[in-house]
């Protein structure tokens, strides 16, 4: 039940009868004639419960785009339906028009737009839908809310694809595809060829030129077909909003970034994030594009308020590749966090792949730690220094054990593992 | 719902700040920082009080003291102290009333007694005073309104007002009444009376027809008094205004000094109610608006569908730690750890940036920074190794010439 502005612009022209007459009278009768026409209105309208409403959506939207959830009204009832329907979205859906006026004649079905600009990543959810139904007379309403669940999936939004022309400009060059052949890019016996004039003579393979007329060179691709595994951390530590950007989701960027040059390269990819349980998985067999498994995977992750159980780490890897891979830890640089969890289950690691730990640096300690004048911005730059001293130590650390550390502010984390990534490739030692 | 909460490193279960409030409350360290606050602020606490205790004191000193005019116990100018007192050394009974119902049981209980009136403000009406006439023997009005008189004395008739200017005139008796003769000459304001006794003439109006200050009745049961100058402190004892006075309110041996009071007022029938004076329409329509209204509220009030809510996700500025760390050193003026930790970045990042690997000893980069800074050797050491800071003033100063010296060392 509800009742519509008409109705009280109805109720307020009483106020003239009551002028006129003034008494319990001219008020009794005119309630009575008001509560008649609301009654009879409601009488008259579609009753909102027979209404059946189906949405049409699509799955999934990349933050920062829009998307259209359609809502479908099928009128069964025999009468005319005059509705204002409202969509339940939560509002970081960022719906535009939720709420629309439409008329279904009796027996037909008509659409409904909801313009979608989702604010945020992760499954955003619309439970219901609840329709104000109008008699003819616009006066009085049925209302009912009506369950009708459904969700779209906001995919990070891949930022980091712009670097990705240049990355794969390098890897190309370590290919081998250019017309620049240089002696060393790669370590992967590729194929014989005829000796050109300007081929590195070191590259000669005696052999096979006894065996033919020729001179024949050796050359090299760089190694393929290795593992790529990259692990993100979504416990406590991945909370932390550094420029403006929880670390998941610069994690999240530059996981997208290695993980469709290393397909590029001819790796196969295979993606966990965990805390203290694995929170998701992407592994290299499917048979979808692996970018969009990637986003699927990634898109309801949260960063979680425990610690991380870094000890499950090796298990977690080994079920994934038994074989000698390349590990990227996508984590954090904070002394407790690591000293406790993952300098125990790094030698562990190491004994077999090649571990690389990507972090994302606060550039605002940086502007901390040059404040100065007063007493409190002394205290605040000592303490800047004292954090990044503490994160140097554990860098250093981590690099004594045989780790590769990539440590760098928020927009430079995806490019400059990407290249950490091509350097253990052009050495060979993935 | 969740929301923005925790702090990385931070532990979950934290007290709530209420809780940890309370147990400071009940604390002996609670107590002495309480007493500290008291200290602090010693002085405006002191004002306060002592403000307080004026404006108690002015209250307590203006609620026992009587402000009336020829009120007995007013002992200002317009007062009638002076006069009561005299009459109560002289041996009359003065008693002050200031209700009526005392004043006519105080005339009952002295048959014979003289009956002072004071009723300028008029409160009293006319069935009150005629009792009030009844229950006296002999009645003293000072500056009676025609009404009173007609009450109390009806040859008396009103004659106007003496000039205002001068404020008080000197007016000679005139007559042969012995109090007035007595009294000789006074000095007074006010109004003019006419009676069967009439003295202190209005210079000019002497004559059959004359009006004067003073005027009374043959017998006289009732005497007008045409100015409060008579009795009043202030000015009772110019010429023979006291003379005057005194014999007119000390004839008898008790005196009712009546003041009559808004108490005196007679409850009068019920007041018309304003309400009853407003047009028969709006007492409906203002009740059918207030319908009309609670039909709006609905209609705006009516949510469609439930509210919904939303997750929101874990927010943590990544620099709060080390927010935190520097509200901890500042706190505990931890001035030679924040100096040391200074220090030990300063000289890691020049170590790093003049090559000197990972084995470089204190002294080796004092020494490459002193050459790469231009400086001299000893001014470096004695800022790097020598000259660390005792005090928050000091940790500044020391702080801005280290990162001077980083910036000369670095930028060569």
């Amino acid at each position: 039940m509800a009742v519509s502005g008409r109705f009280v612009l109805l109720a307020l022209l009483g106020s003239v009868a009551v002028l006129v007459y003034p008494g319990a009278v001219s008020i009794l009768l005119w309630l009575a004639f008001i509560a008649a026409a609301a009654g009879v209105d409601l009488l008259l309208a579609a009753s909102p419960r027979r209404l059946r409403v189906e949405r049409r959506m699509p799955d999934s939207v990349r933050l920062s785009e829009a998307a259209v959830g359609t809502l479908v009204v099928r009128n069964d009832t025999g009468t005319r339906l005059r509705a204002v329907v409202r969509d339940g979205w939560q509002p970081s859906a960022g719906a535009r028009n939720p709420q629309q006026r439409m008329t279904v004649p009796a027996g037909e079905a008509r659409s409904m737009d909801v313009q979608l600009e989702p604010a945020r990543r992760g499954i955003l959810k619309s439970g219901h839908v609840a329709v104000r139904s109008f008699g003819p007379l616009g006066l009085a309403a049925r209302q009912r809310t009506l369950p009708v669940p459904g969700e779209i999936r906001v995919l990070p939004p891949f930022h980091s694809k712009r670097h990705l022309p240049s990355k794969l400009r390098r890897l190309r060059e370590l290919d081998g595809n250019t017309s620049v052949q240089l002696r060393g890019a790669g370590t992967e016996f590729d194929s014989l060829r005829e000796y050109v004039r300007g081929d590195d003579v070191r590259s000669i393979d005696w052999r096979a030129t006894a065996r033919r007329q020729d001179t024949v060179v050796r050359t090299w691709r760089p190694e393929r077909d290795r593992r790529v595994i990259i692990a993100l951390d979504t416990s406590r530590t991945s909370a932390a909003r550094i420029d403006d950007e929880p670390r998941l989701d610069t994690g999240i960027e530059a996981t997208l970034l290695l993980a469709v040059l290393a397909r590029s390269g001819g790796d196969r990819v295979d993606f966990l994030a965990f805390d203290r349980r694995i929170r998701a998985r992407v592994d290299s067999g499917g048979k979808e594009n692996l970018l969009s498994r990637l986003v699927t995977a990634a898109a309801p992750l949260e960063p979680e308020l425990i610690e991380a159980d870094f000890s499950l780490l090796p298990g977690a890897v080994h079920a994934v590749s038994a074989r000698r891979s390349l590990v990227v830890l996508i984590s954090t640089l904070d002394s407790g966090a690591v000293e406790e969890g993952l300098v125990q289950v790094l030698p562990r690691l190491l004994e077999k792949h090649v571990v690389v730990v990507a972090s994302v640096r606060d550039p605002g300690l940086d502007g901390l730690r040059r404040g100065g004048g007063t007493t409190p911005a002394v205290f605040r730059a000592a303490a800047a220094e004292r954090a990044l001293l503490d994160r140097a130590a554990v860098g250093a650390q981590l690099r004594s054990m045989g780790a590769e550390v990539v440590d760098e502010p928020p927009h430079e984390l995806a490019p400059k593992l990407a290249d950490m990534y091509l350097r253990l490739k052009a050495s060979g030692r993935l | 719902m969740r929301v923005a909460a925790g702090k990385p490193g931070g532990t979950a279960e934290s007290e709530s700040p209420e809780e940890a409030h309370s147990d400071e409350l009940r604390t002996p360290a609670g107590r002495s920082r309480f007493a500290g606050r008291l200290r602090r602020h010693r002085v405006p606490l002191l004002l306060l009080l002592l403000l307080c205790a004026v404006v108690l004191a002015s209250v307590w000193g203006r609620a026992d003291h009587d402000t009336t005019p020829l009120s007995p116990a007013n002992p200002a100018p317009d007062g009638a102290m002076a006069t009561a007192e005299i009459l109560a050394g002289q041996g009359v009974d003065v008693q002050h009333h200031e209700q009526l119902a005392e004043a006519q049981a105080a005339l009952e209980d002295n048959p014979g007694a003289t009956l002072l009136f004071l009723d300028p403000a008029g409160f009293l009406t006319s069935e009150q005073r005629e009792d009030l006439a009844d229950a006296a023997g002999r009645v003293v009005l000072v500056e009676p309104s025609l009404e009173q008189l007609a009450d109390f004395a009806p040859q008396i008739r009103s004659a106007g007002l003496l000039p205002q200017e001068p404020a008080r005139h000197r007016l000679d008796a005139g007559c042969t009444n012995d109090d007035a003769e007595a009294a000789g000459t006074i000095e007074a304001g006010g109004k003019t009376y006419r009676g069967p006794v009439t003295c202190f003439e209005e210079p000019g109006s002497e004559g059959n027809d004359a009006a004067g200050s003073y005027a009374a009745t043959k017998g006289g049961s009732a005497v007008v008094l045409g100015s409060a100058d008579l009795l009043s402190n202030e000015s009772v004892a110019l010429e023979g205004n006291a003379a005057l006075a005194f014999r007119t309110l000390g004839a008898d041996e008790t005196l009712v000094w009546y003041q009559a009071g808004p108490f005196d007022v007679p409850p009068s029938e019920a007041p018309t109610d304003p309400f009853s004076l407003l047009p028969a329409w709006v007492n409906p329509l203002l009740f059918w608006f207030l319908l009309v209204a609670a039909l709006a509220a609905f209609w705006r009030g009516r949510r469609l569908g439930p509210l919904v809510e939303e997750p929101l996700p874990v927010v943590v500025q990544a620099a709060e730690t080390a927010e935190g760390r520097a509200r901890l050193y500042q706190d505990s003026h931890a001035v030679g750890h924040a100096a040391a930790t200074l220090r030990a970045a300063a000289m890691t990042r020049l170590a790093a940036h003049l090559r000197l690997g990972p084995g470089a000893g204190t002294d080796d980069v004092t020494r490459a920074a002193a050459d790469a800074s231009g400086r001299s050797y000893a001014e470096t050491d004695h800022l790097l190794n020598q000259r660390l800071p005792g005090t928050g003033a000091e940790l500044v100063h020391w702080a801005r010439d280290l990162k001077d010296l980083e910036e000369e060392a670095t930028s060569s």
